[in-house]
């Protein structure tokens, strides 16, 4: 059974609504990408010239087996956390690395999700295995320039689920990043430090001044949950305030 | 060779004074580290998300309010901010009794 055009249409409008909600959650706006369905020859795994891993999930809900790039990651870290042309790829222990990473497998998740069949249509044992690829279609998501994600899904099941919109509107959303408005933290802006010795410390007075290990033409440090993630900024004020102006990025 | 045992040590609290007691004198050779602070803001999870260049904090501090000078999250004393050559420095005004922030 091949994929009619109605059902390509559908699994490209999910695929698209799923990569654009990933987008706008995590500030990659600026991140182009573009979305081809096509009906598939078979189910085995198209040749794919970059790096990567295809990861089945035939034991999960969601039909579908997916090809994901290597270099994805690095993609999301570069747009997120842009560097200088001069400045090397960020370390893979870097903070903005492991955010990258995260943000990463919030699309294969998000991606799962737009692709899933949902527990009220999944058949019995038999019928399962037995129409699970049934008009399956082949799914490129383009992003950046080069980037590309291939999927392989049941277009048929999608075409099921696609029909019942309230069920497929639920499985889509995702949740909503205002939940987490009413958490603070504190962003401490640090003009400098000093190691002095202990009896120096003990005898400081008033009329003292300890030269801080700060240049007064470098940006300071904005120190984010104790320090476990760190901007840099610019001190100056706002108001009767202080203010700190950010004027780098994520530094870890 | 023999092999050696090791008696179980048990405290015997002495009346005398301890022999370091505020002999910070002998403690020339360790180093402790102080930060000087602006003020902080307090920022929800979402504006830590979407921080990035050009984004002004307003912090907690007014203009001429002192700055902090902070030991292991303990406010010592407090200053002018002031340039001491190339770099920041502080002039200290007031010497606080060290409370936890």
């Amino acid at each position: 059974m091949l994929a009619s055009p109605a059902l390509l249409a559908e699994v490209a409008t999910v695929t698209r609504r799923a990569v654009d909600a990933w987008r706008a959650r995590w500030g990659l706006d600026t991140l182009a990408f573009d979305v081809d369905v096509v009906p598939a020859d078979g189910v085995a795994h198209p040749d794919v010239a970059t790096a990567g891993a295809w990861f089945d999930a035939s034991e999960e809900r969601t039909p579908a087996t997916v090809f994901w790039p290597t270099a994805l990651s690095a993609l999301v870290a570069g747009t997120l956390y842009p560097r200088e042309t001069a400045e090397s790829a960020w370390p893979a222990s870097s903070l903005a690395a492991a955010s990258a990473r995260h943000v990463d497998a919030e699309l294969q998740r998000m991606l799962r999700e737009a692709w899933s069949v949902g527990d009220a249509l999944v058949p019995a044992q038999g019928d399962w295995q037995l129409s699970r690829w049934q008009a399956p279609v082949k799914i490129d998501v383009l992003l950046g320039t080069d980037l590309r994600i291939t999927a392989l899904v049941s277009g048929l099941l999608m075409h099921r689920v696609a029909s019942v919109p309230q069920q497929a509107s639920r499985r889509l959303g995702a949740l909503d990043p205002t939940v987490f408005d009413t958490l603070t933290s504190h962003a401490e802006l640090v003009v400098g430090r000093a190691s002095l010795p202990i009896p120096d410390l003990a005898a400081l007075q008033v009329g003292d001044v300890i030269v801080l290990d700060a240049r007064i033409a470098d940006p300071l440090e904005l120190r984010i949950q104790h320090g476990a993630t760190t901007l840099r900024a610019a001190i100056g004020t706002t108001g009767p305030n202080r203010a700190a102006k950010i004027v780098s990025h994520l530094k870890s | 060779m023999h092999h050696v045992e090791l008696a179980e040590l048990q405290p015997q609290p002495s009346g005398e004074a301890p022999p370091l007691a505020h002999r910070l004198d002998l403690f020339g050779g360790v180093k402790a580290t102080v930060t000087v602070s602006a003020g902080s803001a307090a920022v929800s999870v979402g504006e830590l998300m979407s921080l990035k260049e050009g984004v002004v904090l307003t912090l907690d501090r007014e203009i001429d309010a002192p700055f902090d000078v902070i030991l292991d999250g303990r406010v010592l004393a407090r200053g002018q901010l002031v340039a001491v050559g190339q770099s920041f420095g502080l002039r200290v005004s007031e010497i606080c009794t060290p409370t936890p922030r």
